[in-house]
């Protein structure tokens, strides 16, 4: 059996919560894998000698991202996470709709949640990617 | 001729538990809910010569009826709020669910809080799908608009 989840743990309001990471669907990690690499082209082309590292790239990705695509990003993303509650795992997020309203209004742990899911679905393309390290801070 | 607008689509149904999540029933598959109050409003105290007393009563407290289709992802997340509060070891966590109906259209919600389960359903295996009726009960009933 293939390992396709990862459980990391965030401080959510001060206390530090488990949050259980599945790996996108191959399609959607392709999907990723295209937006990554335009960004990296344009990197690459600007003169910046070597690739940047991933965790960088991900934040310049979202930076620039159209607002459209940074959605739906998150939300596929967000939709591969579960957070552990004493009643077990429950997913963050189905479809559009919150399963855990807990994170709603924390934009710093979603994105944080958000770049996780990301290096964990493209681990192996990236050799950084293989670092625990929450990215972007 | 003048009419009005009922839409069942547009009943925003969210259930919450702290130690569970959030289900929104409405994006789960909704059959049908009926919430009902325990108490009345009112009642009389007559004597034997017709002389009557209006109590004033109050009371907050009711149940609520879910008919959630069977294996849908409501039916999923009461089942496991459900085999949590079997082995809870703090009782305190048993009424901690919240439920909210918002009616978009009239403009009516409906909050319920402390809410527990009455009873694990009855679970019909047919050749197809059946609703299940979970009971709950709510401590506190309060309308909006």
């Amino acid at each position: 059996m293939r390992t396709i989840t990862k459980t990391i743990t965030l401080p959510v309001d001060g206390s530090s919560t488990e949050f259980r990471l599945t790996k996108l669907d191959a399609f959607s990690g392709a999907m990723l894998m295209q937006i990554l690499s335009r960004y990296q082209q344009t990197e690459k082309r600007e003169g910046s000698g070597s690739s940047l590292p991933v965790s960088d790239l991900i934040t310049r990705v979202f930076s620039t991202l159209p607002a459209a695509e940074l959605r739906s990003v998150m939300v596929s993303c967000l939709n591969a996470v579960e957070v552990r509650l004493p009643a077990g795992w429950q997913p963050l997020m189905t479809g559009s709709d919150w399963g855990w309203p807990d994170l709603e209004h924390d934009t710093a742990v979603c994105l944080k949640l958000t770049f996780e899911v990301i290096l964990w679905t493209l681990q192996g393309f990236f050799v950084e990617s293989a670092s625990n390290s929450p990215p972007g801070k | 001729m003048a009419y009005n607008i009922y839409s069942l689509p547009d009943v925003k149904s969210i259930l919450y538990h702290q130690d569970v999540g959030q289900c929104n029933l409405h994006a789960s598959g909704m059959g049908k809910i009926v919430i009902s109050r325990t108490g009345d409003l009112s009642s009389h105290t007559t004597t034997a010569d017709g002389y009557v007393v209006v109590n004033r009563l109050r009371s907050t407290n009711g149940t609520i009826t879910l008919e959630i289709p069977q294996n849908s992802i409501g039916d999923w997340f009461l089942r496991r709020w459900a085999a949590y509060i079997k082995n809870v070891a703090d009782p305190s966590r048993i009424a901690l669910g919240v439920l909210t109906i918002q009616d978009m259209v009239s403009g009516l919600t409906i909050t319920c809080t402390g809410v527990s389960l009455q009873k694990i359903p009855d679970r019909t295996y047919d050749r197809t799908s059946t609703n299940v009726s979970w009971t709950l009960l709510a401590a506190t009933i309060t309308d909006q608009g």
